[in-house]
């Protein structure tokens, strides 16, 4: 083994000593997360609950039915939490996060129904940066709305055919009735659809799929801790070494080696922790390794061609953070239109992403290839960047 | 020029003079306007594959029409057969699969006479059991419940009046549709008027760019580090060595900042001018006194190397960038992140963002001990 390379195992070493205990912290914080998680799931009570605040209920079986309509969403997932306030007082609870929305049902709303006019109800929220929350909130009370504004329809409809046959009292005695009788069709439209799970077959579940990016968004992230390494801001080590006959094309390939094996030991970290506290979570080292070696050499081109400690890391993070949200390891890649899920897989990343999915359902694919060719191309351009700096005598930046 | 001028003009010169920054910089509105654009297409959280067992019957065609069109929930994709809706499931290519059986109008009138769940009349093809799937069938159910709605209205209109038995039934529907209601119950309004971006795809987008002001910070204080190691501000007296980390940090911040404004007026995502520069400067200060905090407590250029995927996995992950995650709100007071964005939401909050810069900034003048 040369100098060279025990210089920069050396060098390795000391980033490890802080890397290592950085990623087992990372790796506790998300398996106690992930942990939460699932026995969150195992209890009666796991759903994403919506505390909402409603003002101005009044005494009213229109009100109740509504209201009816709103827990039998419960199913869903999103359990809904209606609590009564004053307008001011909902305000203030909308300001210290303890609601995430409120409704105000105007005066009159239940006299004015009577009549077959719907009054609009405010639903207010307070705008943040979680944007799924306020879709998921938008779509419960889409639903809602629909179904209350249907069987209003239909109630009102009836009561205009018949009233000028059977007049205004017999008529009324209808509308109450019918309603009644759309309110409990609303709690049985459940059983309209038969539901088959196909089962997820050789392709990932939505869990395996979020675990497989995650993944690779920590493995993006990891070499980061390598940056102080690995940027070449003063090469004058490596000008002397050439000068006394090494390689420089050599000393390079090292120092790809030593980044690349630094991102195998935080993997295997990670990777360890994470199969000793929830063995349900199949990873392995195996299929990481193309993907350590793909992250490695985007790393080490980054840094290669940025003269600056601040450059390397910012242009390796830019980059890392803009692929592991554009290929699906964020939001699943199917969240996003067509073009970009084309142009995901044609990505290192979703490549990465891809070929770990494959891996885990036992699937073979071309992702594998990609990720090689890839880290080929990386590692041959960080090559020319860093050999024509050495070669150039640049000795600091 | 005077010389503490000289002396922060020369920081800034050091900085701006790379061609790779300003690359990175332009790089920065360049690619958050692609990301903006590329996600403004057809996209959904769900994709349904909509098929119909018989392609002439009246009322299937009319419950799939009637449903809404595709949400930035629910995308819908049209299908001949039932056999391809679930081979679309089958190999990933949707979510789930409706598929209406045949002869509906007769299917729905046995389902109200029955109520019973082997009744069923549209059949949902899943892979896996997901609550957001349980959601999108919510749109199935509502859409179905209209269907059943209007049988029901046709079926009690004769029981109660003998005259309704002679219309036709469009005459009997005629009162229905000309009920007017409004279009949609409830009327949604946002307090501070921030408006939100339009795609939920798009509204990380601020979270993450101040992602990467805060890891300008914590590089610049990396690279002050290198700076200590090879002896660059040697002659500054002691009193003043936190200065260059402070001024180099607020170069790199504040040039991240404006090209992360820049980004979000050319996407149109931005808030009104001022309460977007007030916030972005508070955010790269806050981002510099919390990247001076971290340095101060971690003084090894290789542990503040170390802690960068840890800190940035931990500023994602509890600032509200993607989720608001109640649980985890201890934690994210810690980061410069949640006060940033918390600010932009709530300009009134724009104090604390000081607050926190102070107290950061405070805790990375900690005197040092000996040695």
């Amino acid at each position: 083994m040369g100098k060279y390379t025990l210089i920069q195992l050396k060098r390795l070493g000391k980033a490890l000593v802080w890397a290592v205990p950085a990623m087992a912290l990372l790796t506790v914080c998300l398996v106690l997360g992930a942990m939460a998680m699932l026995a969150g799931q195992s209890q009666e009570d796991s759903r994403t609950r919506f505390p909402i605040g409603i003002v101005g209920i009044p005494d009213s079986g229109m009100l109740r039915l509504g209201l009816s309509a709103i827990e039998s969403l419960d199913d869903l997932g999103f359990a809904v939490d209606m609590q009564e306030f004053s307008e001011e007082e909902a305000e203030a609870a909308l300001e210290s996060g303890q609601i995430n929305a409120y409704a105000v049902i105007p005066p009159g709303f239940v006299s004015a129904a009577n009549r077959g006019e719907i009054l609009t109800i405010r639903y207010i929220t307070k705008a943040n940066a979680g944007g799924m929350n306020t879709l998921f909130q938008q779509e419960v009370t889409a639903i809602i709305s629909r179904l209350l504004l249907q069987s209003q329809k239909a109630s009102f409809g009836a009561y205009a055919a018949l009233e000028p046959y059977i007049g205004h009292e017999e008529a009324n005695r209808v509308l109450n009735e019918f309603s009644e009788e759309l309110a409990q069709y609303i709690f049985l439209r459940n059983r309209t659809g038969q539901v088959e799970l196909l089962g997820v077959g050789d392709a990932p579940g939505f869990a395996e799929y979020m675990a497989c990016g995650l993944a690779v968004t920590l493995a993006l992230m990891a070499a980061l801790s390598f940056a102080p390494m690995s940027v070449l801001q003063n090469a004058g080590v490596n000008i002397l070494l050439r000068s006394r006959g090494r390689s420089d094309i050599g000393q390079s390939l090292i120092d790809y080696l030593v980044l690349f094996a630094g991102e195998v030991v935080c993997l295997a970290v990670l990777l360890l922790g994470v199969s000793l506290a929830i063995p349900q979570i199949k990873l392995s080292m195996l299929p990481m390794l193309p993907i350590a070696a793909m992250v490695a050499a985007l790393a080490f081109l980054c840094y290669s061609w940025m003269r600056q400690l601040l450059g390397g890391v910012l242009l390796y993070f830019f980059t890392a953070l803009a692929m592991a949200l554009v290929c699906g390891c964020m939001y699943p890649v199917w969240f996003f239109p067509e073009s970009i899920q084309r142009l995901a897989a044609v990505l290192p990343g979703g490549m990465a992403r891809q070929y770990l999915t494959d891996f885990a359902s036992g699937r073979s694919g071309s992702a594998l290839w990609g990720l090689l060719g890839y880290s080929a191309a990386f590692l041959a351009l960080a090559l020319v960047g860093r050999v024509r700096r050495i070669r150039a005598g640049e000795v600091g930046a | 020029m005077s010389k503490p001028f000289a002396f922060v003009w020369l920081l800034g010169k050091r900085l701006l003079r790379r061609p790779g920054f300003l690359v990175l910089l332009a790089l920065i509105p360049l690619l958050t306007l692609g990301y903006a654009a590329g996600t403004k297409g057809d996209a959904g959280v769900v994709t349904v594959a909509l098929a119909r067992d018989d392609q002439a019957d009246p009322l299937a065609k009319a419950t799939m029409e009637a449903l809404p069109e595709s949400s930035e929930l629910i995308r819908f994709v049209l299908c001949d057969s039932r056999a391809e809706a679930a081979d679309k499931v089958r190999y990933g290519k949707a979510d789930c699969a409706w598929v209406f059986h045949a002869g509906m109008e007769e299917n729905v009138k046995k389902f109200l006479r029955t109520r019973s769940a082997k009744d069923a009349f549209v059949t949902v093809y899943q892979r896996e059991e997901m609550p957001l799937l349980t959601l999108a069938r919510e749109r199935l159910n509502m859409s179905v419940y209209e269907a059943m709605v209007r049988q029901l209205y046709l079926a009690r209109l004769p029981e109660e009046s003998q005259a309704m038995a002679q219309l036709s039934e469009q005459e009997k529907l005629a009162f229905w549709e000309n009920t007017q209601i409004p279009g949609e119950l409830f009327a949604y309004t946002q307090v501070d008027g921030y408006s939100q971006p339009e795609s939920h795809l798009a509204s990380p987008v601020r979270g993450l760019l101040a992602a990467i002001v805060l890891l300008g910070g914590l590089g610049s204080s990396m690279y002050h580090k290198r700076d200590e190691q090879s002896g660059t501000f040697r002659y500054l007296p002691y009193r003043l060595a936190w200065l260059p980390e402070l001024v180099g940090g607020l170069w790199t911040c504040l040039a991240l900042s404006l090209a992360a404004v820049a980004a979000l007026a050319v996407t149109g995502m931005g808030v009104a001018w001022y309460k977007e520069l007030l916030c972005a400067l508070g955010l790269a200060l806050a981002c510099v006194c919390f990247s001076m905090a971290l340095s101060r407590l971690l003084k090894p250029l290789s542990a503040l190397a170390g802690a960068l995927p840890v800190v940035t996995v931990a500023a994602l992950v509890c600032s509200p960038v993607f989720l608001t995650l109640n649980p985890l709100k201890p934690v994210s007071y810690l980061m410069p992140l949640s006060h940033y964005l918390w600010a932009i939401t709530d300009f009134s909050r724009l104090g604390w963002l000081a607050v926190y810069s102070a107290v950061c900034f405070a805790l990375a003048r900690i005197p040092r001990g000996k040695g």
